[in-house]
Formats: C-alpha cells, sequence, structure tokens
C-alpha cells in the first residue's frame, strides 16, 4: 500500500516537473534580442557597432563602420525600423563633414521619402500650431574620426527632449532599439529624400 | 494492473496540479484607471490578450481612447465609441502618424485606411486587431469592452509586454463623433485626459 502511494507521489511529481520545463523552456527560448548596458558595445555584425554611453541628463551614442567604406549608421528607438524616432550618422569623405540626424520615420507611404526617415524639423512633419518643443533638432554631433578605415561618429541628445518625435529615454526601465547600417552609401542632407536602404540591421533592448 | 491504474491517477494528478499551478499564476490581474467623475478604464490581460473595459458616465456618448505614448502623436491609440443610431459599439485600432498636411490632423487613421498602408509588407501591419467584446448603454452609462492581442506585430501598434512600464494618455469627448469618409475627432485638442504610465505584471 505504502509502496503504491509513494509510487503515485512519485509520478505526480515527475509530471509536475516535466511539465513546467517543458513550458520553462518554450518561455526562455522565445527571447532572441541582447540586453545591452550603458558603455557595453553592442557588435551588430562584424562592419557595424553602436554602444550607448548615459550621462546625467544625456546620452551619448557612438556609431562605428569597420568596413572601409562610407555608408550611413543609423538606429530607431522601436522595436520596428518604422514608424520610429531615429538617429542616422554619417560622414560625407568629400568634404570630411560628420553628420548626427534627430530623424523620425513617419511609415507613411505617400511621402516621396518612404521608408526613409526624415529630420525631425521637415517640413512635412512641421507645424506651427504644435507645442514649440516639437519638431526640434535634439541630437549633436561630439566627435567624428576616420581612420584605417574605421568611420566612428559620436552623437549626443538629452534624455528628455519634450518633442513628440522623439522617443523620451527614461533611465528607470528598458526599451528597444533597432540598429541599422548601409555598407557603402551615406545619406543626403536634404529634407523629404528617399535615401539609401539597409544594408544590414539587428535588434536589442537597452537596458539604462 | 493496480500499479498502471495508479500510475495513471498519479498522471492525472501531476497535470491537475500544474494546472492548478499555472491558474493561479496566470491569474488576470485587472487595472483601474480613472480619469475624473465621468471617465475609467480598466484594464486586465486575459492570457495573451489584454481587454479594456471603457466606461463614460455623463449621459453622452462621445468617443473613448487610449494613446500608448506620452504625446498624442506620433502613436497608436484605441479608440471606442458608441453609435446611438443604430444601437452599435466600435473599437478602432487607430494610428496617428502626425503629419500637419493630413486632412484628418490631429485624428488619427485606421490602421488599415490606404494612406498608411505598405502594400507588400508583413500581413501583420495595416490590420484591425481590436474586436468588441461587449457593450451597453443604459442610465446615462456608456460601457465598451475592447480586446486585443498584447503583441500584435504590427508595427501600427504598441507592442505591450509584461514587465515593462509604458507611457498612455486616456482622454474622452462629451460630443459623439462625426463619421464621414475620414474622421475628425471632435474636441481631439486638449479634450479631458489623464496621462499615466501602466504596467502589466
Amino acid at each position: 500500500m505504502k509502496r503504491h502511494f509513494y509510487r503515485f507521489l512519485k509520478t505526480s511529481v515527475v509530471t509536475v516537473v516535466i511539465v513546467l520545463s517543458l513550458v520553462g523552456l518554450t518561455v526562455c527560448s522565445s527571447t532572441t534580442s541582447g540586453v545591452y548596458s550603458s558603455t557595453e558595445e553592442w557588435v551588430v555584425d562584424d562592419n557595424y557597432s553602436v554602444t550607448h554611453t548615459l550621462t546625467d541628463s544625456t546620452i551619448q551614442i557612438q556609431f562605428v563602420l569597420r568596413n572601409s567604406k562610407t555608408g550611413w549608421m543609423g538606429l530607431a528607438f522601436n522595436e520596428f525600423a518604422y514608424p520610429a524616432d531615429t538617429i542616422v550618422a554619417w560622414y560625407d569623405y568629400d568634404t570630411s563633414t560628420a553628420y548626427c540626424w534627430d530623424a523620425f520615420n513617419p511609415a507613411f507611404v505617400d511621402l516621396d521619402s518612404f521608408s526613409s526617415p526624415i529630420q525631425d524639423d521637415d517640413p512635412l512633419i512641421a507645424s506651427d500650431e504644435v507645442d514649440e518643443n516639437f519638431n526640434q533638432n535634439n541630437v549633436t554631433l561630439v566627435s567624428s574620426s576616420v581612420a584605417d578605415g574605421v568611420t566612428t561618429i559620436v552623437c549626443e541628445r538629452d534624455l528628455l527632449t519634450g518633442d513628440a518625435f522623439d522617443y523620451q529615454i527614461r533611465t528607470d526601465r528598458d526599451f528597444d532599439v533597432w540598429a541599422g547600417y548601409n555598407e557603402s552609401t551615406g545619406f543626403v542632407n536634404e529634407d523629404s529624400t528617399l535615401q539609401a536602404g539597409t544594408t544590414n540591421s539587428g535588434l536589442a533592448i537597452w537596458d539604462l | 494492473m493496480k500499479i498502471a491504474k495508479k500510475t495513471g491517477l498519479g498522471f492525472v494528478l501531476g497535470v491537475f496540479l500544474f494546472s492548478s499551478i499555472f491558474l493561479i499564476t496566470t491569474n488576470a490581474k485587472a487595472y483601474l484607471f480613472t480619469v475624473d467623475n465621468n471617465f475609467s478604464v480598466e484594464y486586465e490581460v486575459i492570457g495573451s490578450d489584454i481587454q479594456f473595459t471603457l466606461q463614460l458616465s455623463n449621459s453622452m456618448s462621445g468617443w473613448m481612447s487610449i494613446v500608448f505614448h506620452e504625446f498624442l502623436f506620433p502613436a497608436d491609440a484605441l479608440v471606442a465609441w458608441y453609435d446611438q443610431s443604430n444601437g452599435q459599439a466600435h473599437c478602432w485600432d487607430t494610428y496617428n502618424p502626425g503629419i500637419p498636411t493630413l486632412p484628418e490632423f490631429p485624428s488619427p487613421l485606421y490602421d488599415d485606411d490606404p494612406t498608411i498602408t505598405i502594400q507588400g509588407g508583413s500581413p501583420y501591419n495595416n490590420v484591425q486587431n481590436y474586436q468588441v467584446v461587449g457593450s451597453s448603454h443604459s442610465n446615462g452609462i456608456t460601457t465598451i469592452i475592447c480586446k486585443r492581442k498584447l503583441v500584435t506585430q504590427d508595427i501600427f501598434d504598441f507592442q505591450i509586454y509584461k514587465g515593462r512600464n509604458f507611457h498612455v494618455k486616456v482622454s474622452y469627448s462629451e460630443q459623439s463623433p462625426e463619421l464621414g469618409a475620414y474622421f475628425q475627432l471632435p474636441d481631439i485638442v486638449n479634450p479631458p485626459s489623464r496621462a499615466g504610465l501602466w504596467l502589466i505584471e
């Protein structure tokens, strides 16, 4: 009797353990994105990496392109490339000028620029009737360098800009970031223009 | 034979214990978010869905809305309203691209509006992901229950993940929506509203 009871108990426990393990395995295997903290380098692929560094009220983002070419680098504060707040950086090798764009991609198919992002102050999304904090260029260039086939551009913005076209970055939560680049073509520094597409992209979570 | 019977019973008990644990740990928790005396929203997670119960108590039939953002646009928004002419409740899955040149601006667009429909894109995009679960309109109180998946994979929907804070702007209008070829919501600018930070555990 006692033996049967133990066998019965054992079968029950084993069943629970097996089912819980299967559920646990399913849940864990659905997580594919990496999580990156401040100063931790996110290597999207062999050509491209992004590193964010937190200060008291700003975030600096370092874009690095290692393919000896001249393409754009960027990220979007979303798990999708658009619609999203976007930062685009590229180096104009003709004029030796680096750019950091505060951009937004409205995912609006009727725009000539679709599916490229446009600057936050592009007339297509700017209006005088809304908040004065909206449609501002809040991203500035901190530094840039080109050496040994490696292009490095550091951009900076305030964590909280009050601009509806900027993702408001808060340190008490994690959030999705999409990052992409073009291996050879830079951006055109003009409003409402269709830009070169993406060669490769990745997805991560930033935990500030 | 007896042993097999006991083993079978053990298996059944195991499944029962697992089911109990599963049900206890996934028990839906309802959260109430009150905007003012006229309007409140209750939300709860049911399996992989999130259900919103929007209640307007001002004896009127204006629109009710949850914007999944701290700004009115660009943002994903739920718009619910009750059509008194035919007794039909609506839960609209909308997106506001924040483009001032659009005739609807600053009202949102339906997620499946042709102006934001991306041909050949993901089949998850530009989909109406809300269902009307139920509605009532009596004694000056309008209640509409809307439901969608937490994660829809539609780029025009805010994806809701458990354990992650997100901003909402919950608002309503005292006026009824006026429908046309496109819709412009009355009182869309500065309606009675309350901003919140929601977390679904």
